[in-house]
């Protein structure tokens, strides 16, 4: 309370010039002791108004204070107490003002925030839809694979960016395919030596293609690594180990996981019991074994998930 | 004439209302800064009695912006807080009379004699 030391400095010094005066002149009529009983009255008096004004003041300028910490720290809209009417009054007044306006700002900026993910998303999607039209059999794929994906990091307790980078890495692993032709894509037969190696570009082609959007930067190592493997047999750059990002890893097992449990050119859909053993003979050596226990993890989520909503029915 | 007023309390809008129309004033009434401008715009009010601290736009704000291409619009600004420090922060977008709250129905009729009466 500097302030209010202040006011009570300067009250006192105020009060002592005309106490000191009048304590003189009633001592020098003769009355000292009336003189010390006024002079004492004068400053207590003085002390009193003193504090009372200056809790005044610096009361509201506590509250003002703390309310500015409030808005620093993000909470918009904290609304001080109003002190009366002063300038102390009007500043509260346009504190409160300020306070709602920022609030209300912040609550716009949220929803464009909001808008513009959900418009990036779609773009996202439409893209990942134009390989789903090239390639029939994968349709839904890169939507499944997205999902699930997201579910594994959100089990291995990734942050909200790499659950971001999960889902557009996931929507867009396959995008390179707009580069390979159909002929290969629906082909049923084994592919030859050449053809592998054509269908083995996808992943590099892919990053190629996003490379330049700032906003998918995160997704890029998801679609260029997708295909290596956690033995380092994996392509196009044949990383191994935690070498491979962790997006990539996981976009890798959730790929595995819906291409085995749905139906492609080359394949019927499998059993999900039959791909939980496959998975386990690719766990450490294409899987990253880490990955593959939280998407069993997942899987057995879902599993019980599915039953309890079956069994509510 | 034609009025344009705006102030978040509806208490308010009510009050000023009466009080212009009872003048033989027609009245034109928004609820913030922005709305404001909006109806300025489509209304064409011979003057504006605004509210200087509203949501989205204040008065000062929506003012200026009345007076864009140098536009004349008599204006008088409503505030809560104090003349003088409004005058202050207002700058070159003063509105040409400052009534304080709280007011009475004589106050806001001289204001606005005086604002359209401004050079």
């Amino acid at each position: 309370m500097r302030l209010a030391r202040k006011v009570l400095a300067l009250a006192l010094l105020a009060a002592a010039v005309p106490a000191f005066v009048l304590g003189v002149q009633l001592a020098l009529a003769g009355a000292p002791l009336r003189a010390l009983a006024s002079a004492t009255a004068a400053l207590a008096f003085a002390a009193l108004l003193a504090a009372a004004f200056a809790r005044g003041l610096a009361g509201p300028l506590v509250d003002l204070v703390r309310g500015a910490l409030d808005i620093a720290r993000g909470r918009f809209g904290r609304q001080v107490p109003l002190p009366g009417r002063s300038e102390i009054g009007d500043l509260a007044y346009t504190f409160n003002y300020m306070s709602r306006e920022l609030a209300r700002q912040d609550a716009e900026n949220a929803r464009l925030i909001r808008a513009l993910e959900r418009g990036t998303l779609e773009t996202v999607r439409c893209l990942a839809g134009a390989i789903d039209a090239k390639d029939p059999y994968t349709r839904g794929h890169n939507g499944r694979v997205a999902a699930l994906s997201v579910e594994i990091g959100r089990e291995l307790g990734c942050d909200g960016a790499t659950l971001q980078a999960l889902e557009y890495g996931g929507l867009l692993h396959d995008v390179g395919k707009i580069g390979v032709p159909e002929a290969l894509l629906r082909k049923t037969v084994p592919l030859t030596g050449p053809e592998i190696s054509v269908m083995r570009q996808h992943p590099a082609i892919g990053a190629d293609i996003v490379r330049e959007v700032e906003l998918l930067r995160d997704a890029l190592p998801a679609i260029r690594s997708h295909h290596e493997r956690w033995d380092g047999g994996g392509y196009p750059d044949g990383l191994m180990g935690a070498g491979i990002p962790l997006v990539a890893r996981i976009v890798n097992a959730a790929d595995t996981w819906d291409a085995c449990t749905s139906s492609r050119p080359y394949q019927p859909a499998l059993e999900p019991d039959e791909v939980v053993r496959i998975l386990g003979r690719l766990r450490s050596t294409q899987i990253d074994p880490a990955v593959h226990d939280a998407l069993l993890a997942v899987l057995h989520r879902r599993t019980n998930g599915a039953v309890g909503e079956r069994g509510a029915a | 004439m034609r009025i344009l007023i705006a102030d978040d309390d509806r208490l308010v809008r009510t009050l000023l209302a009466d009080v212009l129309t009872g003048l033989g004033h027609e009245v034109v009434a928004a609820a913030d800064g922005a709305e404001a401008v909006e109806l300025s715009q489509r209304e064409h009010p011979d003057a504006v009695v605004l509210d200087f601290l509203m949501p989205r736009l204040s008065g000062v704000d929506a003012l200026a912006r009345m007076r864009q291409g140098g536009r004349r619009v008599p204006a008088v600004l409503l505030t809560a807080i104090s003349g003088p420090s409004v005058r202050d922060a207002t700058g070159p977008d003063a509105p040409d009379v400052i009534l304080e709250k709280p007011f009475d129905a004589k106050a806001v009729a001289r204001a606005l004699e005086r604002a359209l009466r401004a050079p």
